[in-house]
């Protein structure tokens, strides 16, 4: 049986990771090449699915693993 | 491209209008129908003479080979009638189905919601009904001729073939809605993509 979004239960650490390097999502963008559009989906929780290519991009950028960047949070 | 877009959601306006066209069409079709059918008095119902062609004199010597005909019986029993009824209705019905579908889809692509369920919903099911009537169709149509000439105690055989105009239609609109189930999947997949 599908899954069905995961309850939206896919929290995105950008923000704390951004603020931590002090880094701007705009900057990020531009090391990333995604547009800040699509950034800013992923930083507010928004996106569905996430490409491996723009992961390990992110991860690069930020040096750090995917569980620093992506956590589940506690269901319901 | 302004333009193009503004044509296109015209088309799409149209093919809605079409479609509720369809159904005004049908539903007068049915009511002319009832009309005909539910006094039980000369109903009309068409026959097939194909096993017992008769001749016919056109004017001065020309002729024509009858391969149908129209009966009009009166007084048919309730079970007869109800088969003349829904075979009479049917037809109308399934053209009622194709033109909300129609409508359906001319609305929801205007909205630009080209995957809407509703959309995926009507043409399964207006596919379907298009196969069974396909089958259906002509099986109470031989089923009324049956009743009717029963009811005048004649006995010519009726042949029943499936209606393959209608089957085919059924099919290619499966067929599209396959796809554009598949379409549905992907664009669902691919929402919030980044």
């Amino acid at each position: 049986m599908p899954v069905e979004d995961g309850d939206g239960r896919v929290h995105c650490r950008l923000d704390e990771l951004l603020e931590e390097r002090g880094m701007t999502l705009a900057r990020l963008a531009e090391l990333v090449g995604v547009t800040v559009v699509n950034l800013s989906v992923l930083k507010n929780d928004r996106a569905r699915a996430i490409r491996f290519s723009t992961l390990t991009a992110v991860c690069d950028v930020l040096q750090c693993e995917v569980g620093d960047l992506l956590v589940v949070t506690p269901g319901r | 491209m302004i333009d193009r877009l503004n044509d296109q959601r015209r088309n799409f306006e149209v093919m809605a209008l079409a479609g509720g066209l369809g159904v005004l069409v049908g539903l007068g079709l049915i009511v002319r129908d009832l009309v005909r059918i539910l006094p039980n008095r000369d109903v009309p119902v068409p026959v097939d003479l194909a096993s017992t062609p008769h001749d016919v004199l056109l004017g001065g010597t020309a002729t024509a080979q009858a391969t149908e005909a129209v009966i009009r019986v009166s007084d048919l029993s309730p079970v007869r009638f109800a088969v003349v009824l829904t075979a009479a209705l049917l037809p109308t019905l399934v053209l009622m189905m194709v033109a909300v579908c129609f409508a359906v889809l001319g609305t929801s692509f205007g909205r630009g919601d080209v995957f809407a369920q509703g959309s995926l919903r009507a043409m399964k099911v207006t596919a379907l009904t298009l196969l069974l009537g396909s089958v259906a169709i002509p099986a109470l149509q031989v089923m009324a001729a049956r009743s009717a000439l029963g009811s005048v105690g004649v006995d010519v055989g009726q042949r029943m073939e499936t209606d393959w105009v209608l089957f085919a239609a059924g099919v290619m609109l499966g067929t599209v809605w396959y796809a554009f189930r598949r379409g549905a999947r992907l664009q669902r997949d691919t929402e919030g993509l980044v």
